[in-house]
């Protein structure tokens, strides 16, 4: 145990304390660089971004075969939606039928129903 | 406790509970008379009724007498609603445009499961049926303009539109006299333009006076010389140039809220010409 202790104390006495180096500053050119690098990556996200939805906005439109006003659903019918509807239907017949239409209530399964799912949940303890 | 004070005891509890239930007696009769509930009734009985606005296979198919016969309470009770001489839907006004219409679009569902109803009659030989079915669309479809505004006016037109021309139909294939008065009748009722468009427009225009439509100051002097004009222009139509120069002169604010006075001139003239053709067919 002795000996180890003198080894190590030879080991430890090997070091020597260096001389501390000057703390870094940042520099007006890193600043630039810093701010033209953070650019570069908004220019990015941002023209990555404007591609994205140009091809989302093409691709529904490819797929939507109805008129725009097919996309508006007049829910809840108020003076205000109505008025929008006269508004902007080619006719006031076109704008009746697009209100009946868009009556079509979405049937849900009664399977799906709440009723139906509570009622085949455990609750029992 | 002595005999006296029992009976003024009872005399009091007999007023507190007799007295409410008689105050109420007159409004609650009121409203058993509005053509409206039994309106709202009608639509709570519908089913399947979307199915009038596709293309449907033919008036024999199966699937359409079978429509027919799952609606024929609902229709009925529009038939009872007819009856009654007043229709107030109830549209709260005290919330401008956000007022709640839904009526108008189930009504259009009624009317034209009605109208398709009549086809059917008609074509099944079934006249007194027809008349029947006829006379009270005819009435239902003024009702549902009843205190609205202009899109409930239009709505209602439209559904009168689509059942005048089936007067002529039903009248070549022979009607008794009295099936040739009770249609002359419904006509009658619905008065010379059919529908109270001046109403409804004043109704409208008032509506914008609202804060919820924020008009400008310019638009609400505007508005108020518009007015008087655009409700002019629906008993005398030689004033609508001038009325289109007025909105198309007036500050964006309003005149992107307007409605288009010329939709509302031709679809009222429309529908007065379906009324004087079926008018002059019953004489």
């Amino acid at each position: 145990m002795h000996a180890d202790d003198e080894r190590f104390e030879v080991y430890l006495k090997q070091f020597r304390p260096r001389a501390p180096k000057a703390l870094p500053v940042v520099t007006r050119g890193r600043h630039a660089r810093r701010a033209l690098a953070l650019g570069a990556w908004a220019v990015a996200v941002a023209l990555t971004a404007a591609v994205l939805a140009t091809n989302w906005n093409a691709k529904v439109s490819h797929f939507s075969t109805g008129t725009a006003l097919q996309t508006k659903a007049f829910h809840p019918l108020t003076i205000r939606t109505a008025n929008q509807l006269l508004g902007e239907a080619p006719s006031l017949k076109a704008a009746m039928n697009e209100l009946v239409l868009d009556s079509e209530e979405k049937t849900v399964p009664k399977s799906q129903s709440a009723f139906a799912a509570l009622t085949k949940e455990n609750i029992n303890p | 406790m002595n005999p006296v004070r029992s009976i003024a005891v009872i005399v009091v509890f007999a007023g507190l509970f007799v007295g409410p239930a008689a105050a109420q007696g007159g409004p609650r009769e009121q409203l058993g008379e509005n053509a409206a509930l039994r309106y709202w009734s009608a639509f709570a009985e519908m089913q399947d009724s979307a199915m009038v606005m596709h293309r449907i296979p033919g008036l024999d198919d199966p699937s359409v007498k079978e429509l027919f016969k799952k609606n024929q309470a609902a229709l009925n009770t529009m038939y009872r609603g007819t009856m009654l001489p007043d229709c107030d839907w109830g549209i709260d006004y005290q919330l401008g445009a956000e007022a709640p219409v839904e009526y108008v679009r189930k009504a259009l569902l009624l009317g034209n499961l009605n109208a398709l109803y009549v086809m059917y009659l008609e074509t099944h030989g079934d006249t007194e049926g027809a008349v029947r079915a006829l006379v009270a669309g005819l009435r239902f479809s003024h009702d549902v303009a009843s205190g609205g505004t202009l899109f409930a006016t239009e709505a209602a037109a439209s559904l009168l539109m689509d059942q005048l021309p089936m007067i002529p139909n039903i009248v070549h294939a022979g009607v008794s006299p009295a099936q040739r008065l009770a249609l002359q009748k419904a006509l009658a009722q619905l008065g010379p333009a059919g529908l109270d468009w001046q109403g409804a427009v004043k109704r409208e225009l008032e509506l914008y006076r609202g804060t919820d439509h924020a008009l400008s100051a310019k638009g609400l002097t505007a508005l108020a010389q518009i007015t008087p004009l655009y409700v002019g222009a629906m008993s005398d139509p030689s004033v609508l140039p001038r009325l289109q120069g007025m909105i198309a002169n007036a500050p964006l604010d309003l005149r992107n809220i307007m409605p288009n006075p010329q939709r509302v001139v031709e679809t009222k003239q429309s529908l007065e010409n379906h009324l004087a053709e079926a008018r002059g067919l019953l004489q």
